[in-house]
């Protein structure tokens, strides 16, 4: 069976508790593994508010896309969901949020790492800090 | 009769739209022209990209494809900073 994949980009707040209720998960799934991306104060060393975040739509849901294969090809995974935010994105709010479903915990952990790593290399979106202060 | 030039839709993402001083642009280039002979003329028109050279990333339409790549009709470049998702 093909592997669930969910991929949202968002303006809205994630609703992390929301996303977790909903989870399906077959019986023969052992671990689901988190993970939650969050804004933090200090960036290039001076205090933020917030970040703006910039997606190329298309592209960044595509090339999730094609992480999503290529995870598939290497691990045993029943299924992903990802939330990325787009837009300003307050200090301590979540911007991203990943959820990996899997048998055991060991390809939940590195297909979880691998995907976010790869993420930051080819996923078209970018963010402006918005600094304390700033005009 | 095939038109010897074609229309190549570009766009610029992030910061590059500040330093381009615009979204988008349309470049008229010869059939056959590649996406590096592309990126030469774009470097000549925004003055401002040639010190990004190092760190542009380049795509037509969703995909990150090899600087031989030929342009064809319809197609569209995107010019953009570092990805940094997360």
């Amino acid at each position: 069976m093909s592997m669930k994949r969910s991929i949202t980009l968002t303006l809205d707040p994630i609703n992390e508790a929301s996303l977790v209720s909903k989870r399906t998960i077959s019986r023969q799934m052992g671990a689901a593994n988190y993970f939650s991306g969050i804004v933090r104060e200090g960036e290039e060393g001076k205090q933020i508010e917030a970040i703006d975040y910039e997606a190329f739509d298309k592209m960044a849901r595509h090339q999730f896309d094609l992480i999503f294969d290529e995870i598939e090809q290497r691990w045993p995974i029943e299924s992903i969901r990802l939330v990325h935010r787009t837009g300003k994105v307050l200090v301590n709010e979540s911007s991203l949020w990943v959820e990996v479903v899997s048998a055991h915990r060991s390809e939940a952990f590195e297909a979880c790492q691998w995907l976010i790593d790869e993420m930051k290399k080819r996923v078209p979106i970018w963010k402006r800090p918005i600094f304390i202060d700033s005009d | 009769m095939e038109q010897e030039h074609i229309e190549i839709k570009v766009n610029f993402f992030s910061y590059f739209k500040d330093l381009t001083g615009c979204e988008s642009t349309v470049l008229h280039l010869g059939r056959g022209t590649s996406l590096d002979q592309a990126m030469v003329i774009i470097r000549q028109n925004f003055p401002k990209m040639e010190s990004m050279k190092r760190s542009t990333l380049v795509a037509v339409g969703l995909e990150y494809v090899d600087p031989i790549h030929v342009l064809q009709v319809g197609e569209e470049i995107s010019l953009f900073p570092p990805v940094q998702g997360g």
